[in-house]
């Protein structure tokens, strides 16, 4: 008993402390503190799931996100199925994550029309009320602020009566997509070796047309030039990235009439898919040509990566179809240079744009728990401190402050150079210029890189890497044409069991079959055997839609 | 009672071989988990399916799937297609692995018999990536090996094999035997193997030729054995495969390649019509077990020669 009174003093006197130190260590968490949680983001992006740390949650920029927010980010990726399958598996399995994360560059993509359908029957949560108060994500209210596709069409689809279960991100705080910033800029399209240009004096934006290059093809070919090893150089490659019609784009632009998705308007204002047209048969013709005179690659639309970029090593091409300024056999050296562009099938010249757009899209499945922890998270990171934090990594770590501007560590820009990304996910963390954890730059919105840094990416002032690949986009600039509005495919899924047979047809894989046919007439056969399945698909009944949204609203679908 | 006697017979005689049972347990389960519970998704192919309510809550369409492929454009030339590859797999393609059997079978070295085999059964294990692949690069235009060849022999170097439809099947065909002809006479050699020694001995001592001993007696000794397989082999009548098609196919092939296979993927797995590609699946399965019911009667009727 006699220990009674000074046990209970001792006891009280034990737990004022902890409290105490409790309130001391509340007192501790910063303002931006949210919650003490890990996020787990399923991407469906393959750049993301081969550019993780393999320790995610304990890299630089984790702890000091943790610190700041007390959350985590971890991505989830399945690797070896493509990025729409694994949504829909995990959407018709309802086996989804806190968070889900996709590529998407318009409304169009296929993926989106998946992810809409989860929208509509309630897959995922209406972010709406959540944003309301954010710092960044409020400013998706504003029609102006918004890409017009992402306002219309992701965002604030009408058929969701103001929910908002999709966010688009890498939205720019301002509109530049009219402006050439040769920093900025990616010049994708056709490059000819520099020494075959010099030889033959060429002017390489002379090449508009698709038959002035043909006529450039055929001098290449008769000057029978050789490649690193003594064979001939075929004049036309295929695309950097593995042979596709995509690359057809830019060599023949000029007879690509369904700029829309494949549609156009006719003179009298009557919408057609190409196929419809005499523009099919003129695009197989000339490929023809090209084929039949060794003009070009045979493997121009099949050939794999590996082999494709042998060809652009060895320099067995003279013209690559498809690559840009920011790939390595174009920055690394001055071997190659921009050839055209070709102009559009008016002739009219330019880069067309339909103004300011977005990257990526998030959303939150409907049975995540405290979804708006999560929002105020997404909001931290695009405010301009977790923007650097994702982008620059932790202060002292991987970058110091120079008048106020963040700037690299000499070894950080040293690894992007060498393109060391191991050591810039795990020794960094941060997203860097893409070559670091990419996913950290790809969760980012209202992005303001040189009024907020300086610099248009990480490294940009300080590294030489890019120099040329910037250099390329200040000799060779380009207009821009604004072009408002969405391509008509777009708008299929307006007509469900019209998309649903659509959705089989590919357009591009039947020109190609016509190419290769054994003669124009069975060509010709197969271009019709085309429009018999557009017919029965319900194409003339899709063309009346366009044209009755057309004509209601002219900004609605891009047409020119 | 009697009823009570006859399940403790039941259970005593599970008991008495229970390792026999023990080992048949994993196959058990994963016929269960992997064969007949997903049967129960077949439902799809009538239901317009929603990611919300699942496949039973989805809602009925009836055979509005069915509908729609037959009436489409795209049917006659898939079933014509999936039918063609179907046949050649199934029917042309059967006898190479009787026949390579009956040739192991007939090799006095032991070593040499080893040695062909092994050689044989490899492909089987290659990924159908690799394989194609490789196929790719020997029949590439101008450097590929065989158009190489040709060129050296004064001909065009310049053919595309993998773009141009009437070469499709021929290298479908050559791929596809050499694939799987070593790893499916394995059981024929199994069934070879089981043939009495003992008729080898009284052809031999009759004057039998090899050839006539391997025609009168190894081959109707494994006479059932060939039915049995000839019978399966029959349902994959509407089943073309699909790794090698798809990874085969180019836009210049695509009129004898594309298949109900690739379709069902196309429709399925790229394009979110799950019904739809149910549906097709479901079709090929129906076709697949009649054929197999029809040609195991007929066989029953003709040779004696039956699985049930």
């Amino acid at each position: 008993m006699r220990f009674t009174r000074p046990l209970s003093l001792l006891t009280a006197l034990v737990l004022a402390l902890l409290l105490l130190q409790g309130l001391a260590l509340a007192e501790q968490k910063p303002d931006t503190w949210i919650a003490d949680r890990v996020v787990y983001v399923q991407a469906y992006v393959d750049d993301i799931g081969n550019s993780l740390p393999d320790d995610q949650l304990n890299t630089p920029v984790m702890q000091e996100l943790k610190r700041r927010t007390g959350m985590q980010i971890e991505f989830l990726y399945t690797p070896g199925e493509s990025d729409t399958s694994v949504m829909m598996a995990q959407m018709a399995t309802g086996n989804l994550p806190d968070m889900v994360l996709s590529y998407l560059n318009n409304s169009t993509r296929p993926e989106f029309f998946i992810a809409v359908t989860g929208a509509r029957e309630g897959l995922f949560a209406d972010l709406a009320p959540m944003i309301k108060d954010t710092k960044v994500y409020s400013k998706y209210f504003d029609r102006a602020y918004l890409p017009a596709d992402t306002y219309d069409n992701i965002t604030w689809r009408k058929e969701f009566g103001g929910a908002a279960y999709f966010m688009h991100l890498s939205i720019e705080a301002e509109d530049t997509s009219t402006q050439w910033i040769p920093s900025q800029e990616y010049i994708g399209g056709m490059y000819i070796q520099s020494a075959i240009a010099k030889d033959l004096g060429l002017d390489v934006k002379s090449i508009n047309s698709s038959e002035k290059l043909y006529e450039l093809l055929k001098t290449i070919k008769e000057k029978d030039y050789k490649d690193v090893n003594g064979n001939s150089v075929i004049p036309l490659g295929p695309k950097y990235w593995g042979g596709s019609a995509d690359a057809l784009d830019y060599v023949i632009t000029d007879l690509n009439w369904g700029i829309s998705g494949g549609y156009n308007l006719t003179e009298d204002g009557k919408v057609l898919h190409e196929a419809e047209t005499d523009w099919a048969m003129k695009k197989v013709e000339y490929l023809q040509k090209l084929l039949r005179e060794g003009l070009m690659h045979k493997e121009f639309f099949t050939i794999d990566e590996t082999r494709a970029g042998e060809l652009a090593a060895n320099k067995s091409v003279a013209i690559i179809a498809d690559v840009h300024n920011y790939k390595e056999i174009i920055y690394q050296s001055e071997d190659w240079i921009p050839l055209g562009p070709i102009s559009d099938y008016k002739g009219v010249p330019g880069k067309i744009t339909t103004g300011k757009g977005g990257y990526g899209a998030w959303a939150i499945p409907a049975e995540t728990e405290n979804p708006e922890e999560i929002v105020k998270l997404m909001d931290y990171l695009s405010s301009k401190e977790g923007q650097m934090l994702m982008l620059y990594g932790v202060e002292g770590v991987s970058y110091e402050m120079k008048d106020g501007q963040p700037r690299l560590k000499e070894e950080v820009v040293a690894a992007i150079e060498n393109g060391d990304s191991k050591t810039l996910q795990n020794t960094y963390g941060a997203a860097f210029d893409g070559s670091g954890v990419y996913g950290l730059s790809f969760i980012l919105t209202d992005t303001q890189n040189t009024a907020y840094f300086g610099e248009a990416r990480p490294g940009a002032s300080s590294g030489t890497t890019f120099q040329r690949a910037v250099q390329i986009a200040t000799d060779y600039p380009q207009t821009y044409r604004l072009v408002p509005g969405l391509r008509a495919s777009s708008f299929l899924t307006e007509l469900p069991e019209v998309n649903a047979k659509m959705s089989l047809l590919n357009y591009n894989e039947v020109l190609v079959q016509a190419v290769f046919a054994d003669s124009t007439e069975k060509a010709q056969e197969i271009i019709l055997s085309f429009r018999r399945q557009l017919e029965d698909a319900g194409v003339r009944e899709f063309e009346a839609l366009i044209e009755r949204m057309h004509s209601e609203n002219p900004d609605l679908i891009m047409f020119y | 009672m009697p009823h009570r006697v006859k399940k403790n017979r039941l259970g005593r005689r599970i008991w008495q071989h229970r390792v026999l049972y023990l080992m048949f347990l994993p196959c058990a389960v994963y016929f269960i988990l992997f064969s007949y519970i997903p049967m129960g998704g077949l439902l799809l192919a009538f239901k317009n399916f929603s990611f919300r309510k699942g496949i039973l809550g989805s809602d009925w369409v009836g055979l509005l799937y069915f509908r729609t492929f037959f009436t489409s454009y795209d049917a006659p030339r898939l079933l014509r297609n999936t039918l063609t590859i179907g046949f050649m797999k199934t029917v042309i393609e059967f006898p190479f692995p009787i026949v390579l059997a009956l040739m192991l079978n007939e090799l006095n070295s032991r070593r040499y018999k080893q040695i062909s085999q092994t050689i044989s059964y490899l492909p089987h294990f290659m990924s159908s990536v690799i394989v194609i692949t490789i196929v790719q690069r020997i029949l590439a235009p101008n450097v590929g090996v065989i158009n190489q060849f040709k060129a050296l022999l004064g001909g065009d170097g310049g053919t595309y094999y993998l773009m141009e439809s009437r070469y499709f099947l021929p290298i479908l065909f050559l791929l596809d035997i050499w694939k799987n002809i070593g790893w499916d006479s394995i059981i024929y050699l199994a069934a070879i193997s089981g043939v009495d020694a003992q008729l080898y001995e009284a052809a031999q001592i009759d004057g039998c030729t090899r050839a006539r001993t391997m025609w009168h007696i190894t081959l109707p000794g494994i006479r059932s054995t060939v039915g049995v397989l000839f019978i399966i082999g029959v349902g994959g009548l509407l089943s073309s495969g699909f790794e090698q098609i798809y990874l085969l196919r180019t836009p210049g092939n695509m009129e004898v390649a594309d298949t109900l296979d690739t379709f069902v993927v196309r429709a399925g797995m790229l394009n979110g019509q799950f019904g739809y590609a149910t549906s097709i699946g479901l079709i090929q399965g129906l076709v697949g077990m009649l054929l197999v019911l029809g040609a195991n009667r007929l066989s029953r009727r003709l040779t004696e020669v039956s699985i049930w």
